[in-house]
């Protein structure tokens, strides 16, 4: 069974909630991007999937906008559209903006 | 279209050296994949490009010759990656490159990167990553044309001194900035910029360049956005997602079997009429065969595929091009994903329909090796359309209603597809065992092909696949061919009796006489047949398949099927009719009426299910080989493949066979 981010780091602010409980539309700021004990905004995750994630575009603090979010997310961030399986996603922790939300 | 700015340029000038170094002239092209890189390197050097792997793997690059203001040059297209320091095949070989440990020829003097100006913030990260290579570098600032449309100004000037080096914006789909690009690769710069000191810190230093540089119109971006939201909307709906990528994919097949058929019918004809003109020059003999029937014969069953190879990635490069296959492989990826595979195997699985050997080169499609192997090992299980003649014939034994015979079809089909989803299941929990990696896919922007992307991808695609595969295959082929039509034998007599008495009849009954020597060319050849290698090999061979309902006949059958799968139909024809047109009813009919030696039908209910389920689930198409060894890196999988497929052919037709006696519908 795959870990809920937020069951691990207890450093992460109080309204980080997984990409994939976002609604279609949504905007957020990335908090961690995998559940690993070393990733959170402090510290810089080298697992090899937040280096490829923030190779796509997605880093700790960049924003986004939840385009579609079904098993699958889609999630703008700038001008790059990405495409995240909804594993990945549930490992993805985001505070989303209020304004939007 | 503005030009290199001239201060970064004579700067560059400075920094790259002395004035009398001389410009470089081998390039590493590098960039993010969707920066519309190989288009550009397409522009740069038109079909004077050749793929080839890299030393020990299965990345390849492209490498082409391009003329520049100070003499001719090379240029190395690497695969598109997202960054350099990535665990993955592709970014390995692109740093091992860069850093001159990979013999590629000549190591690279400088590097083109190649950027998306429309998404230029995240580019600008692999950037840093590329200018800290210290190698001299020129920026290609390419869809500068969307960037604007969707609301981005780039201060080219700006980016040029913000990066230290040359930065030349350019559109490589029209050729627009492509001469000045050529000529700011006379003076690439080493960066001095000051440049992220860690990879942490890159993203702050892209941010800071990009706000330095670019001026968005936020409006005009977020009406593209929506755009972009409600075609997404659609491509990537749960339910009419996949109704369009069915529909697409019927469109896509209907396409390369109906254009294809016209000039597959010409590639036969015309290896036809050479082979009619060699037996027209040379005398009969060992050489005459060879040439006509082994050589000849043996590129055409090659070449006949090459229309639907080249249609197929002419077609595969439009809708790669316009962004949609992206979408299609996002929205099948949880379906294939319980099967082990990702959603970009759906395209392979899917063409290999039409022919394995297409099928497998498409895999490079799928970015995980793991996943990619696991691919290429189970294509060959999909009824490709050789199987089809083989299909009709059994069918065609078993049941004499079209509604049975509709669903036996579809049950052949079904079965293939069985057997490729439980394998690949297999094989990813054994011996390709390890973290299926879940999908992380870039969605590019919606836009127009490139028509002469496409081509050229084709006429790439096509001619390798007749030059490093073509040369094995053939060579197959000769082999098959020599062991089915050696030794010779003399006519036996009761063709000889049959030619006689036609030469006797032939001036008053001239077709009578006709009949009577095509009676004698039949025997001859079911008697030289008999006599051949291949049918003392099947002779010998017969008590392997006797278990599944086989006799010494079908085991020949089965054994000259290795060339490929429809030679089945006609060494059956060869044996039973004379080598009439496999296809035809009338030849159909009697190979399903033939009698075995002992007087008994040759093909019985459970013979002929046994058979058909052996087709359906064996490997038995020997150039499909060479193409899995080459794509999996190792021929250890092909002859896995060869194996596997076989085994497991033999045991589910020897259940089948089984089954029928024991349900007492094994007989006649």
């Amino acid at each position: 069974m795959v870990q809920d981010a937020r069951t691990i780091d207890h450093s992460l602010p109080a309204d980080a909630v997984p990409l994939c409980e976002l609604r279609d539309g949504q905007c957020a700021t990335v908090r961690a991007m995998c559940n690993n004990r070393e990733c959170c905004p402090f510290k810089h995750c080298r697992c090899e999937y937040c280096k490829l994630l923030r190779a796509m575009g997605m880093s700790e603090r960049c924003k986004l906008r939840v385009c579609r979010n079904r098993r699958h997310c889609i999630v703008q961030i700038n001008s790059t559209r990405l495409g995240i399986a909804g594993a990945i996603a549930r490992n993805i922790l985001v505070s989303p903006v209020k304004d939007n939300a | 279209m503005s030009a290199t700015p001239h201060d970064a340029k004579a700067s560059a000038t400075r920094k790259a050296g002395s004035p009398e170094k001389a410009p470089p002239s081998c390039f590493a092209l590098l960039g993010n994949p969707n920066t519309g890189k190989t288009t550009l390197f397409n522009r740069l050097c038109g079909i004077r490009a050749k793929t080839a792997n890299f030393p020990g793997s299965t990345v390849e690059a492209r490498f082409g010759r391009i003329t520049l203001d100070h003499g001719s040059g090379r240029v190395v297209d690497l695969p598109g990656i997202y960054a350099l320091d990535l665990d993955r095949p592709e970014s390995r070989i692109c740093r091992d490159y860069l850093a001159g440990d990979i013999a590629m020829g000549e190591p690279p003097e400088a590097i083109v990167v190649v950027v998306d100006a429309a998404n230029l913030r995240r580019n600008l990260v692999f950037v840093s990553q590329t200018l800290q290579k210290k190698l001299p570098t020129v920026i290609a600032l390419n869809m500068i044309d969307l960037a604007r449309r969707r609301g981005a100004r780039v201060d080219v000037e700006q980016l040029s001194r913000a990066l230290g080096c040359p930065v030349v914006p350019v559109i490589a789909r029209s050729g627009a900035g492509v001469r000045e690009l050529l000529a700011a690769m006379k003076h690439p710069a080493i960066a001095d910029a000051a440049l992220p000191a860690i990879d942490a810190d890159a993203d702050a230093w892209a941010q800071r360049v990009y706000d330095q540089c670019v001026t968005d119109d936020a409006h005009r971006a977020a009406t593209g956005d929506r755009l972009t939201d409600r075609l997404d909307g659609v491509f990537t709906h749960p339910i009419l997602g996949l109704v369009i990528f069915a529909a697409v994919m019927t469109a896509l097949f209907y396409a390369i079997f109906s254009l294809a058929s016209v000039p597959m019918y010409l590639i036969e004809l015309l290896f036809g009429k050479l082979g009619s003109l060699v037996s027209a020059v040379l005398p009969e003999g060992a050489i005459h065969d060879l040439i006509a029937d082994g050589v000849i014969g043996g590129i055409a069953g090659t070449a006949v595929f090459l229309p639907q190879i080249c249609l197929l990635f002419f077609l595969i490069s439009l809708l790669e091009d316009t962004g949609y296959l992206a979408r299609a492989a996002f929205v099948l990826d949880r379906a294939m994903r319980a099967f082990g595979l990702p959603g970009q195997a759906f395209l392979p699985l899917l063409s290999a329909h039409a022919c394995a050997i297409p099928a497998i080169f498409s895999t490079r499609l799928i970015p995980d090796r793991r996943d990619r192997v696991a691919a290429v090992f189970v294509v060959p299980f999909m009824s490709c359309s050789a199987r089809l003649p083989v299909y009709v014939l059994l069918v065609g034994v078993l049941f004499t209603d079209p509604l049975h015979q509709g669903l036996a079809f579809a049950g052949c089909y079904m079965l293939g597809a069985i057997a490729a989803f439980g394998t690949a299941l297999l094989v990813r929990r054994t011996l390709l065992r390890g973290p299926s990696p879940p999908m992380v896919i870039e969605l590019p922007t919606y836009k127009l092909p490139s028509l002469r992307t496409a081509m050229l991808v084709m006429i790439e695609r096509g001619w390798l696949f007749l030059r490093k595969v073509g040369t094995i295959i053939v060579g197959i082929c000769i082999i098959l061919w020599w062991l089915s039509a050696y030794p010779t034998v003399p006519e036996p007599p009761a063709a000889v009796e049959l030619r006689a008495e036609a030469q006797a009849i032939v001036d008053n009954a001239p077709q009578q006489a006709a009949e009577l020597n095509e009676q004698a060319g039949a025997l001859a050849a079911r008697h030289a047949l008999t006599h051949s290698f291949v049918g003392r090999i099947g002779r010998f061979a017969a008590p392997v398949f006797e278990p599944i309902g086989l006799d010494w006949q079908l085991t020949v059958g089965v054994l000259t099927s290795f060339a490929a799968r429809e030679v089945f139909v006609s060494t059956l024809a060869v044996m039973f009719s004379g080598g009439k047109d496999a296809e035809d009813e009338v030849v159909l009919g009697r190979i399903r009426n033939a009698r075995r030696d002992d007087g008994s039908p040759l093909l019985t209910p459970g013979s002929a299910a046994s058979l058909l389920v052996f087709f359906v689930l064996a490997m038995q198409c020997l150039p499909t080989l060479p193409v899995t060894a080459r794509e999996a890196g190792h021929w250890g999988w092909a002859l896995l493949q060869l194996g596997y497929m076989t085994t497991v052919a033999y045991i589910a037709a020897l259940a089948v066979y089984v089954g029928f006696n024991a349900a007492g519908f094994g007989g006649v």
